[in-house]
């Protein structure tokens, strides 16, 4: 039997830690979304992303603690999220709706497709 | 039964149907987790419908990201600055989750009452945002493309220019309804958190909390850095990724 998690009083240390990774990721994304890196851009953010939401997950939201009932309800949760995004879009990629990844990811350099002149921001 | 009473009027923490404590509070996990499961699945359908329109529509997509990052506090994207907020809205809640556990109730009050703050900000920030973007002429259906608005003249170039894109406008315009439809529906659960959080606030206040029973704020806490997570992907797929 796994101790109950609502015993587990995580230290306050790791709680400041963590924030301190979280915020030097957030730096991170925002940095590398400065340049650009063609592909890389999407790969750097999400997976940034990626690596903020588990960090939430396991140690604020105390998965790491949880029974492993839990961990299979969280874990759940992303396989459907999963099967939800990699089916619909390899259906749509499949079957040429969409245009792959390599071919749609060049499109963004700007002779390639018109982008309207922006204002200014304030 | 009156034996059955005895039970549980002498120990008021435990519902009947639960062997002990420990059991409770492992179900109430539980059960969250079931909740945010759907969750998950709720804003998952949006941003599976976000990244295949990104795909087809990358030029109308790629303008609209830039207009969103555009609006900035002392140089940075008021995205980032939403993120740090909510981050730091995470900090404060694991802290009052932990005071709760062990009885710090002052601390519990002040990182109650921070969470707030910070939520409060963030929608604060949110509606500048919105703002800028009404004046912008991008909101749809209110003020999408009306006829003085910089975006409507140069859309309207597009339309008739050398690529002759006729359809660029509805495919912008389908870039607003995703940003307004997908972050209002995370601000309403924002403001739906900052009324639990004022719900927690006034049970900590009336020292309703103990250590055997601080489950509520949690649970609450659960909810709060699941928002906080829906924040972490969309701020990249609208702000960050061009």
């Amino acid at each position: 039997m796994m101790e109950a998690s609502s015993h587990k009083v995580e230290k306050m240390w790791i709680y400041l830690v963590i924030y301190v990774l979280l915020m030097a990721l957030l730096i991170g994304t925002v940095a590398a979304s400065q340049f650009d890196l063609g592909r890389g851009n999407v790969v750097i953010a999400l997976g940034i992303a990626v690596a903020k939401a588990l960090l939430v997950i396991l140690f604020f939201m105390h998965v790491r603690h949880s029974s492993r009932l839990t961990w299979i309800f969280a874990a759940a949760a992303f396989l459907w999220l999963s099967l939800l995004l990699g089916l619909t879009m390899t259906d749509y990629v499949g079957r040429g709706v969409v245009p792959s990844a390599s071919k749609g990811l060049v499109a963004s350099s700007p002779e390639q497709g018109h982008i309207p002149n922006l204002p200014e921001g304030p | 039964m009156p034996e059955s009473q005895t039970v549980f009027e002498e120990d008021p923490l435990v519902a009947p149907q639960f062997d002990d404590l420990d059991q409770q509070n492992d179900a109430d996990t539980l059960g969250m987790w079931a909740f945010l499961g759907t969750e998950v699945l709720f804003f998952g359908g949006m941003i599976c419908g976000y990244m295949i329109y990104r795909r087809l529509y990358f030029t109308a997509w790629h303008s609209g990201s830039m207009i969103v990052n555009n609006f900035r506090f002392l140089g940075i994207s008021s995205g980032a600055w939403n993120t740090g907020v909510l981050l730091t809205s995470s900090l404060t809640v694991a802290i009052a989750v932990r005071a709760a556990k062990i009885g710090q109730r002052r601390v519990l009050l002040w990182m109650l009452a921070g969470t707030w703050v910070l939520g409060a900000t963030f929608l604060g920030i949110k509606a500048a945002e919105y703002t800028h973007e009404y004046f912008e002429g991008v909101m749809p259906g209110i003020s999408l493309f009306h006829p003085d608005s910089e975006i409507s003249a140069d859309l309207a170039t597009a339309a008739k220019g050398p690529k002759r894109e006729p359809a660029l406008i509805d495919q912008f315009r389908l870039f607003w309804v995703f940003y307004f439809f997908m972050t209002g529906v995370h601000a309403f659960h924002m403001i739906v958190g900052l009324g639990l959080f004022a719900f927690l606030f006034i049970q900590a206040y009336c020292r309703r909390f103990t250590p055997e029973k601080h489950m509520q704020v949690e649970i609450m806490g659960l909810y709060w850095h699941f928002v906080d997570l829906v924040w972490i992907f969309l701020f990249p797929l609208f702000y960050l990724v061009r």
